[in-house]
C-alpha cells in the first residue's frame, strides 16, 4: 500500500513536471509578446501588459506577417491534400497489386525519408531558379508533396491493409475498376486514416525551414517559420514583443489542432514509426 | 449458362516453391445447376470459384461460360470479372460498411450507371425476395449475421447474374438458422434457374442442396456426381470416408481364391462376396485392399460365425432413434449404427457386413 | 540462440501484402498508381541528390565560370579545420541530444502510460512542442537564454546557482547546452509518443504476474519492461539519430552556428557556402553528410529486415 501511495505521488510529480517542461516556454512566449518591454524579468522593470506588438504584426506594412501566414496556409494545404491524394494511390497500390519490385520501392521510399534536406536543396535551388519558380507557390508546394510523401505512404499503407481484401473482391465483382474500388470503397472505409496521414502532412509542410528559405526571397511565397526566424528589427534591436507575439499567433492555432486532434495525431505518428 | 472447366490449374508461387492450388481439374456444370464443391480446407475450393468469379487466372486449362472462352492462358484471354456476369456471395459478406442496405445492393446497379427509376425497382424486388424490405435504412453495422447475408444475397441477385458463386455463405452462422437458411437458398435457387456453384466443407450442405457435388482433395478432383452416386460408388477411400456421416467403416482385408471362389478375408472372418463383385476382387488379389462397409450396412449377432468378426463394445452414442456404438475388435475400430438399444459398454458382440454393401478399395483407391 | 533473436525483424512491411486479390494482368494499372509518386520522388528529391553530387565535383561560385575540379572540393574539405569542426560539433550533438531525448521521452512515457485522469490532456501537451515550428522554437530560446533578460538568467539567479549572469550564446560550452535544451524540448515529444506505444504494447499480465512474484519496482523495469521495450528503442533510436546529424533548424536560429562557428552542424556548414553563392563546395559538404546518414539509414533498414510475403 505504500508503495501504492509513493507511486501516485511520484506519478503526479511526473505529470505535473512534464506539463511544465512542455508548456512553460509557451508561457514565457505569450508573456513576452503582451508585454511592452522584454526585460520585464529584471529586478526593477515593471510588467506592462499591452496589445501593441499584436497589433505591429497584424497591421504594419514592413512587417509581412499576414501575408506569411497565408502563404503558409495555403502551401502547406495545397501540399497536403495533393500529397495525401498521391500516396492513396500509391498505398492501394502497394497493399493490393502486383507492383513490380515493390521491396525495392519500399527501401528505396524508407531511405529516401532519412536524407539531408541540405543535400539535395542547393540543386532544388538551381531547379525552381531555372523554371522560375522561386518565390511562387508551386516553387515551393511541389518540393514539400515530394517530401512528405514517404512517410504519408508509409502512414497510408497501415492504415489500408487493414482495409479487407474482401470489399476490393465484392467491387470487382461488382463491375469497379481499380481506380473506382479506391475512390468509392477505400477512401470512404479509411477516411479517419485518410485525414490523420492529411493532418500531419500539413504539419510538416507547415514547419518546414530550409527549403522555404533558400527558396524564397521576398514575402510573396515566405513561410512563417521563414518569417519569424528573420524577423529582426529595423533599428539594430531586435523586436523581441513583436517576435513573441508573431509566435503566439503562429502557436494558437497549432495548439488548438493539436488539441482536438491529439488523438488522430498519435496514431499516424506511430503506425509511421513503430511496426504497420 | 453452362460453365466449363477444362483440365484447369492454378499454380502460386510461395516461398517454399511452387503449389498448385488447382491441379488439372475439370468439370462441367450444366444450366440452372446447383453444384456443389465440397472439400476439406486447404483442398483449392475457394480457388475454383476465384477462377470462376475472374479473380484469378488459371495457370493452365480453359474456362467457358457456355461456348465462349472467359480464361485461357494458351490463347491468352481473360475477362475480368465485370465482364463476366457473376456475382459472388462472400463468406464474411463483404458489405460496404459505410454505405446502408439500400446503397449496398444498388451498388453494382450504380457501377453500371443504370437509370435512378430502375435501380429503385430492381432493389425492392431483390429485398422482398430475401425478405429484407423493412431494413433498407440501416447500416450493416447495425445488422446480425443472418441480415447481413441476405443483403449480401440481395446484392449479388440484383443484377441477375448468369453464375451465381457462394463462398461457404452458412458457415457463420449459427447451427439453427443454418438448417433454415439453406432450405431457403435452395427454394431461391430453383426459382430463379441460375447456375450456382456452391463451395462448402460441410458434407451434409453438400449433400442435401446440391443437384451434383464434387470433392476435392488437394487440388485435385477425387469424384463428381449426383448425391446418390457419392454416397452409393465412392471411387477412393477419402470420398468414401469424407461424405457420408457417420463415416464409412475400412476393415483390411485379403482377396482369397480357393476352388474358383473368390472369398474376402478380414480379422478371422471369411466373406463370399456377390457376383457383382468377384470381377473388381480378382484384380485385387494378393494386394492389401480396404473394405468398406457404412455403419448402417453393419448388422449385429448374438453368435459368433464364420462371416463375423467378434470385438467388445467400447463406447455408445444415443442418436435418438439409433445408436452409435464404437466396436473394438482385433483388427480395427468399427462404427455400427443399429437400433438395438439393449447393448451396454464392454459387451462382447459380433459384427457382420451385408456382402452386398460392401466396397473394395484396391492400394490405388487408397489416398491420406 | 543469440543469432535467432537477430532474425526477428524490428518492423515489418505495414500490412499483409500476400495474396492480394489482383492479377498479373494488373501491372500496368499498378504502375500507373506509382508513377505519381515516383514521379515527384524523383525529379525533387532523387534528381537534386544527384544534382548536387555533380556539382560537388565541380568549381561552383556565382560570377565564376564553371569548371571540373574532380575530387579537388573534398579535398579541401578534408584539410578545412572549419569542416572538421562542424563534424565534431554534429557527433557531439548526436551524442549528447539523443540519449537525453530518449531518456526523458521514456520518463514521460511511463507516466503517460498510467491511467491518469485528463490523460488526454497531458498526451496534447507534450505534443504540441513537436507540433510547433522549429524556427519559432529556436527563437523563444533565443529569447529564453538572452543574456540581459533571458529567462534562464532569471532562473539561475533567482535560484542562486551562479553568482552572475550566464553567456549561454555567447560562449562554445553555453551554447552547446542551450541547443542540446532547445532541440531536446522539441524532439523529445515525439520519442515519448513512440516509446509510449511500445510501452502500451506490452501486456498488462506480465506486470501483474511480476508484482505476485514479489518483483520491486526497478526489477519489473529492467526485466520486463526493458527488454520488451528493446525493437521500439533500437528503432527510435536510430531514427533520431539520423534526424540528430541533419539538425539545421534551431541552430541556424538560436546560435547562427556561432560563437565563431563552435555550434556549426553539418548542414549549417553546407547552408553557409550556399548563401554565400559556393555551390561546389557546399554540395561537398553536404555529400558526405548524405553518406554519413545513408549509411545509418542502411544499418536501420537492415534491421528491420523486411520480411516480404509473396502470392
Amino acid at each position: 500500500m505504500k508503495e501504492d501511495r509513493f507511486k501516485k505521488i511520484l506519478l503526479a510529480l511526473g505529470a505535473l513536471l512534464t506539463v511544465l517542461f512542455c508548456l512553460s516556454p509557451f508561457f514565457y512566449m505569450a508573456l513576452t509578446g503582451l508585454s511592452l518591454h522584454p526585460d520585464f524579468l529584471l529586478p526593477d522593470r515593471p510588467l506592462c501588459i499591452t496589445l501593441s506588438h499584436f497589433h505591429t504584426v497584424v497591421a504594419s506594412d514592413s512587417v509581412h506577417f499576414l501575408a506569411f501566414l497565408r502563404n503558409s496556409l495555403i502551401i502547406s494545404t495545397a501540399s497536403a491534400v495533393i500529397c495525401v491524394f498521391i500516396a492513396s494511390l500509391a498505398a492501394y497500390a502497394i497493399t493490393r497489386l502486383p507492383v513490380p519490385g515493390k521491396v525495392f520501392l519500399m527501401f528505396l521510399i524508407l531511405a529516401v525519408s532519412m536524407f539531408p534536406p541540405v543535400s539535395l536543396v542547393s540543386y532544388l535551388f538551381k531547379l525552381m531558379s531555372a523554371l522560375g519558380w522561386i518565390n511562387t507557390y508551386q516553387g515551393l508546394i511541389f518540393p514539400y508533396v515530394a517530401w512528405t510523401l514517404p512517410l504519408s505512404l508509409w502512414i497510408l499503407m497501415s492504415y489500408f491493409a487493414q482495409v479487407p481484401k474482401d470489399l476490393d473482391r465484392a467491387g470487382l465483382i461488382d463491375g469497379c475498376s481499380r481506380l473506382q474500388i479506391l475512390v468509392k470503397i477505400i477512401f470512404p472505409v479509411a477516411a479517419p486514416g485518410i485525414f490523420s496521414t492529411m493532418l500531419l502532412a500539413f504539419i510538416f509542410a507547415f514547419n518546414e525551414f530550409l527549403f522555404a528559405l533558400m527558396l524564397t526571397t521576398d514575402h510573396s511565397a515566405r513561410t512563417v517559420p521563414v518569417g519569424i526566424a528573420l524577423f529582426e528589427g529595423l533599428y539594430g534591436q531586435i523586436p523581441w514583443g513583436e517576435i513573441m507575439a508573431a509566435a503566439t499567433i503562429t502557436t494558437i492555432p497549432v495548439v488548438i489542432l493539436t488539441l482536438i486532434f491529439q488523438r488522430r495525431i498519435i496514431q499516424g505518428l506511430t503506425r509511421g514509426a513503430v511496426k504497420g | 449458362m453452362r460453365l466449363t472447366f477444362q483440365h484447369v490449374s492454378k499454380r502460386f508461387m510461395t516461398m517454399r516453391g511452387a503449389v498448385d492450388a488447382v491441379h488439372d481439374v475439370s468439370l462441367e456444370i450444366k444450366d440452372g445447376e446447383f453444384f456443389a464443391i465440397l472439400g476439406p480446407s486447404g483442398c483449392g475450393k475457394s480457388t475454383l470459384l476465384n477462377l470462376a468469379a475472374g479473380l484469378e487466372k488459371p495457370t493452365a486449362g480453359e474456362i467457358r461460360f457456355d461456348d465462349r472462352v472467359v480464361a485461357s492462358p494458351e490463347r491468352r484471354i481473360f475477362l475480368p470479372p465485370r465482364n463476366r456476369n457473376v456475382a459472388m456471395v462472400f463468406q464474411s459478406y463483404a458489405l460496404y460498411p459505410h454505405l446502408n442496405v439500400f446503397d449496398n445492393i444498388a451498388f453494382p446497379l450504380r457501377i453500371a450507371r443504370e437509370k435512378d427509376a430502375h435501380i429503385k425497382m430492381a432493389v425492392k424486388r431483390a429485398a422482398e425476395m430475401l425478405g429484407i424490405e423493412n431494413l433498407l435504412e440501416r447500416k450493416p453495422a447495425e445488422l446480425s449475421g443472418g441480415q447481413r447475408q441476405r443483403v449480401s444475397i440481395a446484392r449479388a441477385l440484383v443484377r441477375r447474374p448468369e453464375v451465381f458463386l457462394l463462398d461457404e455463405p452458412l458457415s457463420n452462422l449459427d447451427a439453427q438458422l443454418r438448417t433454415g437458411t439453406r432450405a431457403e437458398l435452395k427454394c431461391l435457387q430453383r426459382e430463379l434457374k441460375i447456375t450456382t456453384l456452391y463451395i462448402t466443407h460441410d458434407q451434409t450442405e453438400a449433400m442435401t442442396l446440391g443437384d451434383r457435388i464434387a470433392l476435392l482433395k488437394d487440388g485435385s478432383l477425387v469424384q463428381a456426381g449426383t448425391p446418390e452416386e457419392m454416397y452409393e460408388q465412392p471411387k477412393t477411400t477419402f470420398a468414401a470416408t469424407f461424405i457420408g456421416s457417420p463415416p464409412m467403416n475400412l476393415v483390411p482385408a485379403k482377396v482369397k481364391e480357393k476352388d474358383g471362389r473368390i472369398t474376402l478375408a478380414f480379422g478371422d472372418a471369411t466373406m463370399v462376396l456377390p457376383r457383382e463383385k468377384t470381377e473388381q476382387a480378382k484384380q485385387l488379389k494378393k494386394q492389401q485392399v480396404l473394405l468398406g462397409i457404412r455403419p448402417e450396412h453393419v448388422t449385429l449377432r448374438s453368435e459368433a460365425s464364420g462371416q463375423t468378426l467378434s470385438g467388445t463394445v467400447t463406447a455408445i452414442e444415443p442418436l435418438g432413434r439409433e445408436a452409435l456404438l464404437h466396436i473394438s475388435t482385433e483388427c480395427c475400430h468399427i462404427l455400427v449404427l443399429t437400433t438395438e438399444k439393449d447393448l451396454k459398454t464392454d459387451e462382447r458382440v459380433f459384427v457382420c457386413f451385408d456382402p452386398n454393401r460392401v466396397h473394395l478399395f484396391g492400394p490405388e483407391q487408397q489416398t491420406k | 540462440m543469440k543469432t535467432e533473436r537477430l532474425k526477428k525483424p524490428l518492423f515489418h512491411l505495414p500490412g499483409n501484402l500476400a495474396r492480394m486479390p489482383a492479377l498479373d494482368s494488373e501491372r500496368w494499372i499498378a504502375f500507373g498508381f506509382m508513377v505519381p509518386l515516383l514521379l515527384f520522388v524523383v525529379l525533387f528529391i532523387l534528381i537534386p541528390v544527384l544534382g548536387t553530387l555533380v556539382d560537388s565535383f565541380s568549381l561552383d561560385v556565382t560570377y565564376l565560370p564553371k569548371r571540373f575540379l574532380g575530387l579537388e572540393n573534398y579535398d579541401w574539405l578534408l584539410r578545412d579545420p572549419g569542416f572538421w569542426q562542424s563534424v565534431r560539433f554534429t557527433c557531439l550533438f548526436v551524442v549528447v541530444s539523443v540519449p537525453l531525448e530518449i531518456a526523458l521521452g521514456l520518463m514521460i512515457a511511463l507516466v503517460l502510460n498510467e491511467q491518469l485522469p485528463m490523460r488526454g490532456l497531458l498526451r496534447a501537451c507534450v505534443l504540441i512542442p513537436w507540433a510547433i515550428p522549429a524556427a519559432v522554437s529556436g527563437r523563444v530560446f533565443e529569447l529564453i537564454y538572452n543574456y540581459s533578460f533571458g529567462a534562464a538568467n532569471y532562473l539561475f539567479r533567482v535560484l542562486h546557482l551562479t553568482d552572475g549572469p550566464v553567456n549561454w550564446l555567447g560562449s562554445e560550452a553555453g551554447a552547446f547546452l542551450a541547443l542540446v535544451v532547445a532541440d531536446s524540448w522539441k524532439t523529445t515529444p515525439f520519442a515519448a509518443i513512440i516509446l509510449l506505444a511500445g510501452l502500451s504494447s506490452i501486456p498488462d499480465d506480465l506486470y501483474r504476474q511480476a508484482k505476485v512474484d514479489r518483483a520491486t519496482f526497478i526489477q519489473r523495469f529492467t526485466r520486463i519492461t526493458l527488454p520488451l521495450l528493446k525493437p521500439v528503442l533500437i528503432v527510435t533510436l536510430l531514427f533520431r539519430t539520423i534526424d540528430a546529424l541533419r539538425v539545421f533548424d534551431v541552430i541556424y536560429v538560436l546560435t547562427g552556428g556561432g560563437p565563431g562557428g563552435t555550434t556549426t552542424s553539418l548542414s549549417l556548414f553546407g547552408y553557409h557556402y550556399f548563401s554565400a553563392g559556393d555551390f561546389g563546395y557546399g554540395s561537398a559538404a553536404s555529400v558526405i553528410l548524405f553518406l554519413l546518414a545513408f549509411a545509418l539509414s542502411i544499418i536501420y533498414i537492415r534491421l528491420g529486415h523486411f520480411e516480404q510475403e509473396v502470392a
